[in-house]
């Protein structure tokens, strides 16, 4: 069954995010919200290793909270690729369609 | 006269931490004491241009530091190597903010007589 | 809880500051200043517009000694003093004025 990983620690204070992409399988979703939507910005070590897990796990979808990005004054231009932004109503929409849902705190 | 220096780790919003101590270091620099606010680490990201807080229903951090500098309240402080390893430079950032080395900011540190952080 | 004035009216908290910033009129303040006990004179409305200006530039309500500093700064140490401000706002100058100037309460009010 695929898995969404919600996280929500900054990648620079906290394990959390890369504890997640070590363990994601196939077919999985992430998604970055509150200080996690840091990890987005490119230019970074996290951005870096998101593009990479990315690349490596087929069919992982990486999403990121928009009213946290828009909180932080993070703009869709920063952001790396790999990641899809989605709003508070897509944000229901995702999580009620996968079973499982993993926090990351 | 206390030389007073509040401590800023942590992101923006995540926590209302920026702002609590923003508030603390401006009834300080009221009270006539030398106040410093050092931004390190994740703390940097509080300085960042262009927030909307009220996306998450978080109040502004931006405005209360511009209103420290600005009527002298407290100098300003960001780490280089902090910005650096999150992509940032002065230019990002929405408030003038004197950049310190690594080093630098340590010097700062062991001169206060009061450290606070949250 | 609503100030009222006319058909006009605005929602306050239940300390009565004013819930939406932008809704302010000189209306209201006068409203809001005659439950004070307070009628409004220039040098009232002086302060009260330099507290809606340093709230829109800072989006903070200022403290009486943040108050008194930024008057001071802008407006000269005649007016940024706390016995003037107490003079025209005799139940505390940032509580009181920022009542009337329609912003929120002034946080670390002492």
């Amino acid at each position: 069954m695929p898995v969404l990983h919600m996280v929500r620690a900054s990648p620079f204070a906290a394990p959390a995010l890369e504890a997640c992409l070590d363990r994601v399988r196939p077919g999985d979703a992430v998604l970055l919200m509150e200080d996690a939507v840091l990890a987005a910005r490119r230019g970074t070590a996290p951005a870096a290793r998101l593009v990479r897990t990315a690349a490596e796990v087929e069919g992982l979808r990486l999403h990121v909270l928009e009213p946290d990005l828009l909180a932080r004054g993070i703009a869709a231009a920063e952001l790396v690729e790999a990641v899809a932004v989605v709003d508070d109503g897509s944000f229901v929409d995702l999580a009620v369609g996968y079973p499982t849902i993993l926090p990351w705190i | 006269m206390k030389n007073f220096v509040f401590v800023v780790r942590r992101a923006a919003h995540g926590t209302a931490h920026g702002r609590e101590l923003a508030e603390a270091a401006m009834l300080a620099g009221a009270m006539d004491q030398s106040v410093a606010v050092a931004f390190l680490d994740d703390g940097v990201f509080q300085l960042k241009s262009g927030q909307c807080p009220a996306a998450v229903g978080a109040v502004a951090v931006t405005g209360p530091l511009a209103a420290l500098a600005e009527d002298g309240l407290a100098r300003l402080y960001v780490e280089s190597e902090s910005l650096a390893e999150r992509n940032l430079s002065a230019e990002d950032l929405a408030v003038a903010t004197q950049v310190l080395t690594r080093a630098e900011m340590s010097d700062l540190l062991g001169r206060a007589d009061v450290i606070l952080t949250a | 809880m609503r100030y009222a004035y006319g058909d006009k009216s605005w929602p306050h908290d239940e300390n009565g500051y004013l819930e939406h910033f932008e809704s302010w009129d000189e209306d209201l303040a006068a409203v809001i200043a005659a439950a004070e006990d307070i009628i409004l004179t220039p040098e009232h409305w002086e302060v009260l517009y330099f507290l809606r200006q340093y709230y829109a530039d800072f989006e903070i309500a200022p403290a009486i000694r943040v108050l008194t500093k930024a008057v001071a700064r802008r407006l000269g140490p005649e007016k940024g003093n706390e016995a003037h401000l107490r003079r025209l706002f005799p139940g505390g100058p940032a509580k009181q004025a920022c009542k009337i100037a329609g912003l929120p309460r002034p946080t670390g009010c002492v």
